[in-house]
């Protein structure tokens, strides 16, 4: 757009002063005024906002919702839905565009208020010779709700063009109007972002991603701990979000975050002493642990879906148990899960890992010998990793035991997560090729592991559920069907296996390992 | 995206009222939605207050890639823009068959909107043509408004038989009874025992009402101005029921 959209009034001038002196410079007429209660929602992670998308709830006068999605800094909205109730997942929304758009972006997150604005909107019709309206000028007064109190500033009182397609010149027009005779000055941020910043959100301020930029120069020992602050940060912002069950990834991105500590100490703790090494992986294995029992449920909640997709249509009703089962269980795990959030032992955990790495480095360092650069030590972990990937994977033939390929799974997860804790370090266009590539034979390790675990887990809830007396034979036997599907699909994505390998194993992915990786006498040289 | 056609060889039996009416009530709805005015005629434009203007007429909708978007015009209500008439429709006919795959050339003119639309509707001149045989291969479904009279249901037999003919059959066919007037004895006994020739009928059916005919007073969808009205709440049951309809085809 060339043209701006959105401007604060002149100081001085109110909404009723500056509709007066529009409407001696064009034709247009009051289209009325409302009340308004808009929320601002996106995810935890931001996930419209980092799209450039803006959705709010507002509530009208007479309990209606409706709901609005449009792009930042832009005027109209793109997609308008009105559901029946306030909508916490995309799951709730009736079918339609809203919901195919949202579904995409958000997926299993929960939409929650960012900023609740109290506006109080009067719109004019811009209009031509045949009274047809050729552009919208909504005048917003708005106030942010803070509990009982509001506060209202300048900046957020507003006038907004909404163009209507096909009247492009009317709407530069009236912009140019309002800058040029009515002393408006276009807006720099958006309605959204200046309302959650006087609320004291920080739109984006929160992403699981690691993007820590990194000297590969650095001595490990500092930059494993600029890297161990940053996943102790997730940990901790996911925590609440945990405790209220508020969607399942905040446990999701904890233990990720968990797991990647874990991960890049055991890798690295060479940088460390070992007395402290060997006391927190205990403790983040324990971490890991008691929060794996919750992660699985909800995942299986989450599958539920593509699960009943997998038997037919008449087992669903039978399905349903095991699902209300599954929710049971769910509630039990994560019971369990913030009772180890309020113990001693994580507190202290917490305590002194962040002591520990907040601690400057210079005085822990292992004095006998010299602390090798970040880059050095990540080459030769790296290298290692990939070497043994290899050497699990190509021991594995087709009639192979099932450990050889959770082996595999596991080496390659923590190859991966070097590779991205550091990727700061390396080139990033040939690390995300490496990436890319070991992401597809992960996924098909992934499957495998996944399907197999399900289905025993499955069998075995619903024999639970059988035995204690609040389970249907039908459940039993629906358990059963769905079982034997997950089986099937298991042992497709067993064949897939040797296909994946290979196409990790080949020449060209192995020579950018060496190229990336791989230590030469030369490197070694002093 | 569905395009639905309001559709009838006869004239005057409220396609252009159920094309503007339906339309809206998608749009309310929160659907993305299109009227495509294509009656040289442009009463439809009308109704909206925009002229029934396109610039560089058929030949450049017809040759230009994306061309609808760019004349497309917003309409005073959300979510529901126009694609004005233009005079030049009238010559519509002799355009289309000036080329190869004569019976397929509106589609160029309808791909660009599949991303930006959930619900086009077309409103038809009455006749049936080339322009008619075009519009059928474009659209989801035809809506065809018929009023109560045995001449009425023989034109909707005409063009079930044509359907039959030209290998149509999965192009379903959304007959409604419009204009009913409930006084008139035949159209009593027409609603109450629908003739089985006339394939099915919708259940919904529009009364006539001097509300329906105001559109052209208020130059707007009956529901804009009547939403209360008995017409109003027609459109609405019929609009839910030609969902059904397409969802459960
Ligand atoms: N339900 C109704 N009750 C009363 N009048 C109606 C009704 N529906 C349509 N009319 C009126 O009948 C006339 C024809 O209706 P409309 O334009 O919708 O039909 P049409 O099939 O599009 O006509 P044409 O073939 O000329 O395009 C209009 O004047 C309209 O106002
Ligand atoms: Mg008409």
């Amino acid at each position: 757009m060339s043209w701006d959209s959105e401007f604060i009034l002149p100081s001085g001038a109110g909404v009723r002063e500056l509709t007066r002196r529009l409407r001696k410079l064009t034709p247009c007429r009051p289209d009325g005024r409302r009340s308004v209660e808009r929320t601002f929602l996106d995810t935890f992670d931001w996930r419209l906002y980092n799209r450039g998308k803006v959705l709010e709830e507002r509530h009208d006068g007479n309990d209606d919702i409706v709901l609005q999605m449009r792009a930042l800094r832009s005027a109209g909205p793109e997609v308008v839905a009105k559901p029946a109730a306030a909508v916490r997942f995309v799951r709730d929304l009736p079918a339609g565009t809203m919901r195919r758009r949202l579904e995409s972006v958000v997926q299993m997150r929960a939409l929650l208020p960012v900023v609740r604005v109290h506006s109080r909107i009067s719109t004019l019709r811009i209009i031509d010779k045949n009274q047809k309206t050729v552009a919208f000028l909504e005048l917003e007064k708005n106030k942010i709700a803070a509990g009982s109190r509001s506060r209202s500033a300048a900046e957020l009182t507003r006038a907004r063009i909404v163009p209507l397609r096909g009247y492009v010149k009317a709407a530069r027009g009236l912009s140019q109007l309002l800058v040029e005779a009515l002393e408006c000055t276009p807006a720099e941020n958006d309605t959204f972002v200046a309302a959650a910043l006087l609320a004291c959100r920080k739109p984006g301020a929160y992403s699981a991603k690691l993007d820590i930029r990194l000297d590969p120069d650095t001595p490990a020992h500092v930059a494993s701990k600029l890297v161990f602050r940053r996943l102790h940060e997730i940990i901790r912002c996911n925590e609440n979000g945990m405790r209220q069950q508020i969607d399942s990834e905040f446990l999701h991105d904890f233990r990720v975050a968990v797991r990647r500590t874990r991960s890049a100490l055991a890798q690295l703790k060479a940088a460390f002493p070992q007395t402290p090494v060997d006391r927190y992986l205990r403790d983040f294995r324990w971490l890991q642990q008691t929060t794996g029992s919750a992660r699985d449920l909800d995942v299986y909640l989450l599958k539920f879906a593509d699960f009943e997709n997998l038997v037919d249509r008449s087992l669903h009703a039978d399905l349903r148990l095991l699902k209300e089962f599954l929710g049971q269980q769910r509630e039990i795990a994560y019971r369990r899960l913030v009772r180890s959030l309020d113990s001693k032992r994580y507190r202290k955990l917490m305590n002194d890992w962040q002591a520990f790495i907040g601690q400057s480095s210079r005085e822990r360092s292992n004095s006998n010998s010299a602390v090798p650069a970040i880059r050095d030590l990540a080459r030769k972990r790296i290298w290692r990793l990939y070497r043994r990937a290899m050497k699990e994977g190509r021991r594995i033939k087709t009639n192979s035991p099932a450990e050889h390929l959770h082996e595999l799974r596991k080496t390659c997860k923590k190859l991966r997560y070097l590779l991205e804790l550091f990727q700061g370090i390396f080139p990033k266009r040939k690390l995300k090729k490496l990436i890319r590539s070991l992401r597809q034979l992960q996924d098909n390790l992934g499957e495998f592991n996944d399907l197999q675990v399900q289905s025993e887990v499955l069998q075995s809830f619903s024999t639970k559920m059988y035995q204690k007396k609040d389970g249907k034979a039908e459940t039993l036997m629906a358990t059963g069907v769905l079982v034997q599907a997950l089986m099937k699909k298991k042992s497709a994505a067993r064949v897939e296996f040797q296909s994946h390998f290979e196409t990790f194993a080949q020449p060209a992915v192995d020579a950018l390992f060496r190229e990336l990786f791989h230590t030469t006498a030369a490197d070694r040289a002093p | 995206m569905k395009v639905l056609a309001a559709y009838n060889i006869k004239g005057g039996v409220g396609k252009t009222s159920a094309a503007v009416n339906l339309g809206y009530l998608a749009a309310c709805e929160g659907a993305r939605t299109l009227v495509w005015d294509l009656d040289p005629q442009g009463a439809a434009s009308f109704y909206f207050r925009v002229k029934p203007k396109i610039k560089g007429g058929t030949r450049r909708l017809l040759r230009k890639k994306n061309r609808a978007l760019d004349v497309i015009k917003g309409t005073d209500y959300r979510n529901l823009d126009l694609l004005p008439a233009d005079f030049s429709y009238r010559n519509l006919e002799l355009v289309l068959d000036d080329g190869k795959k004569r019976r397929r050339r509106l589609r160029k003119i309808v791909k660009p909107l599949r991303n930006e639309y959930d619900y086009v509707f077309i409103d038809c001149a009455p006749s049936i043509s080339l322009v008619s045989e075009n519009v059928f291969a474009v659209s989801d479904a035809l809506l065809v408004p018929t009023i109560p009279t045995t001449l009425s249901l023989r034109t909707l037999k005409t063009l079930l038989d044509f359907r039959a003919r030209h290998d149509l059959s999965d192009l379903p066919i959304l007959a409604f009874f419009s204009m009913v007037d409930r006084r008139k004895a035949l159209h009593r006994l027409i609603l109450d025992n629908p003739p089985k020739t006339s394939g099915s009928i919708l259940a919904s059916s529009i009364p006539y009402a001097s509300e329906v005919e105001k559109m052209g007073m208020y130059r707007a969808p009956l529901p804009a101005y009547a939403g209360r009205s008995r017409a109003a709440a027609a459109f609405e049951s019929l609009w839910s029921e030609i969902k059904d309809a397409l969802d459960g085809g």
